[in-house]
């Protein structure tokens, strides 16, 4: 210290001072460097940072041209030198996660650092130095990257658990959806037995009673025709005028022309009727009891095609009809006039459900060890209620007359009775496809002959 | 009286009274048949010791005993008797194994058309004739 002390310098003295005091008090690593970047002023925790012994520090750092960054040479000094931007802003620089030298001890943990850099000004206002400060947040960081490895991990099992859950659940919704579809059938095939049996009740009971309309039709035509010539033979005697007249008489009285001309009418509406019952009594028969079935392999293609020929005059060029895998289809062992049976029911309905113009496309495709075959049609539709309903017996939406209602729950019986399944789906305005899928190869199911025996004992 | 046909006496067996009255009616008028009715198994089995019954036209459904109960015993009485069975479901798996056993000569489906009717028992009455034919050949005397 010198003796001749002018104000400026002891001003300054102090401001060194205090500058020293400010630095040592920094817990962090401090250091304050001129314009050209020469350490001036640093405290404990620099020199422990550089990693010299302090006397030895002493002697480095004062050595002519030395810079902090050959001090304490971070990378970020090559690229960006912090107190270079904050003298020429003038302003406060700082910078987040700095990787700090690791030569010192290979291996270790290399250390994370922010470095600030505050410009110090004279009195002048004038910035002569810079403050750079060293805070090392290594351990901060170490917390934070085990936290994110954490975080990270603990996202990754959620993700594995939402990932599991939707597998669980698109397997819960499809045994749902095959649960559906299984008591669907089950429904169907009990319905389909206790309505059997229902029916073969009812076609058993009504049909001694058509037996007596149906075949007396015949008897009483020949009756009357017999009565008839008789009443002409009389008609042709030579009788008197005023027998002739009487006879005469009651012909007016009763409307006699009238009548025979009715009877003839009356005959023949029973004998319609009577025969349209004993139909629906041979239906209900072919309903009841799965006939006895001879399978042999049979061409699915070739049995869409043979009933398609049969509808050649209903389909016309009115609907177009697609076919979709057709190419190779492996034969299936069932009862063919059974089987055209209910392709003919399933066409016909399609062609039905078509109101003008539309397209039938039957589509064959394997699966599950059989052969399946969508009639898909492009016709109005079926509401899901009625949908329900479509292969219990005697539903029918067409007009009297037209359907028996037996034509989709025989096509089920057939089906069931071949250890297939059939199915529906439709919507209102798009239109229906009806699935009939068929094993390729099965035992014959045995039933409705035994039930109906059963039923009717 | 110049000699006749042997009479054929066909046996109606059902226990709906009406149907047998409608099989007299078919065969009113054919010459050389004559119909008599029973309205049940038991009835018709009693019928069948007193005369000498050429066809049976049997229902299948009938209370206590079915027509192939009915035709079990009949034949044994009448085995040479031709055995016609009226069922309205002749799917039934006991009358289609009464039919492979021979029991069943021949079927009409209920309801039936008169003609079916007649035209059955003709046939039934031309293969007993054959069948009686074929026996003399076989068995001369």
């Amino acid at each position: 210290m010198s003796h001749s002390t002018t104000p400026a310098d002891v001003l300054e003295a102090l401001s060194v001072h205090r500058l020293r005091r400010l630095v040592d008090g920094l817990t962090d690593a401090a250091v304050v460097v001129d314009k050209d970047l020469r350490p001036l002023v640093w405290n404990a925790a620099y020199v422990q940072a550089v990693g010299l012994r302090p006397r030895r520090f002493q002697e480095v750092a004062g050595a002519e041209g030395m810079r902090c960054r050959d001090l304490l040479g971070l990378e970020v000094c090559e690229k960006e030198c912090l107190a270079k931007a904050c003298l020429k802003g003038q302003r406060p620089v700082r910078m987040d996660e700095i990787q700090g030298r690791s030569e010192q001890s290979p291996g270790a943990e290399a250390s994370t650092l922010i470095v600030s850099a505050i410009p110090l000004e004279n009195v002048a206002g004038e910035t002569v130095a810079v403050l750079e400060v060293y805070r090392d947040v290594t351990a901060e960081a170490r917390i934070q990257a085990r936290y994110k490895v954490l975080l990270d991990r603990e996202r990754r099992r959620a993700e594995i658990l939402e990932e599991q859950v939707r597998a669980r659940t698109a397997d819960l919704e499809r045994s749902l959806e095959e649960l559906r579809a299984t008591r669907a059938q089950l429904i169907q095939s009990e319905k389909l037995s206790s309505l059997g049996q229902l029916v073969a009740g009812i076609a058993h009971e009504i049909n001694n009673p058509i037996n007596f309309i149906y075949g007396n039709t015949d008897f009483l035509q020949q009756y009357v025709d017999a009565f008839l010539r008789l009443i002409d033979a009389y008609d042709k005697l030579e009788i008197a005028a005023e027998d002739r007249k009487r006879i005469e008489n009651v012909k007016t009285e009763i409307d006699f022309s009238y009548l025979v001309q009715d009877t003839r009418k009356l005959l023949r509406s029973i004998r319609n009727g009577s025969e349209r019952a004993s139909a629906i009594i041979r239906d209900l028969r072919a309903f009841i009891h799965g006939r006895p079935m001879e399978r042999s392999p049979v061409d699915l293609v070739k049995c869409i095609e043979q009933t398609l020929n049969l509808l050649t005059h209903e389909v016309r060029d009115r609907i177009s009809v697609k076919r979709e895998g057709s190419e190779q289809v492996p034969t299936v062992l069932c009862n063919e006039g059974q089987i055209n049976q209910v392709f003919m029911n399933l066409l016909l309905n399609a062609i039905q459900a078509i109101q003008g113009r539309g397209t039938i496309t039957i589509r064959f495709y394997e699966r599950d060890g059989g052969v399946a075959v969508d009639v898909t049609d492009t016709g109005v539709g079926i509401p899901d209620a009625t949908l329900l309903k479509v292969f219990d017996p005697f539903f029918t939406t067409k007009p009297v007359g037209e359907g028996t209602g037996l034509g989709l729950s025989l096509s089920y019986s057939i089906v069931d009775a071949h250890g297939g399944k059939i199915s529906a789906q439709s919507k209102v305005g798009v239109g229906s496809t009806f699935t009939v899928w068929l094993p390729r190869d099965v035992q014959p199911k045995v039933r409705g002959a035994e039930e109906h025996a059963r039923a009717s004992s | 009286m110049p000699e006749q046909a042997p009479e054929i006496l066909i046996l109606a067996v059902d226990d709906e009274e009406l149907n047998n009255e409608m099989i007299e009616r078919a065969f009113r008028g054919k010459k050389n048949c004559r119909v008599i009715g029973a309205s049940s198994g038991a009835e018709a089995l009693e019928l069948l010791a007193k005369e000498p019954v050429d066809i049976m036209l049997v229902d299948h459904s009938m209370p206590r005993m079915n027509g192939v109960q009915f035709l079990e015993q009949a034949m044994r009485i009448v085995p040479d008797a031709v055995s016609v069975m009226v069922t309205g479901f002749p799917e039934l798996k006991e009358v289609v194994e009464a039919r492979h056993r021979g029991l069943v000569r021949h079927l009409v489906a209920k309801p039936w058309k008169t003609e079916d009717l007649v035209q059955a028992v003709d046939r039934a009455l031309q293969m007993r004739e054959m069948r009686r034919a074929v026996g003399k050949l076989k068995d001369p005397g």
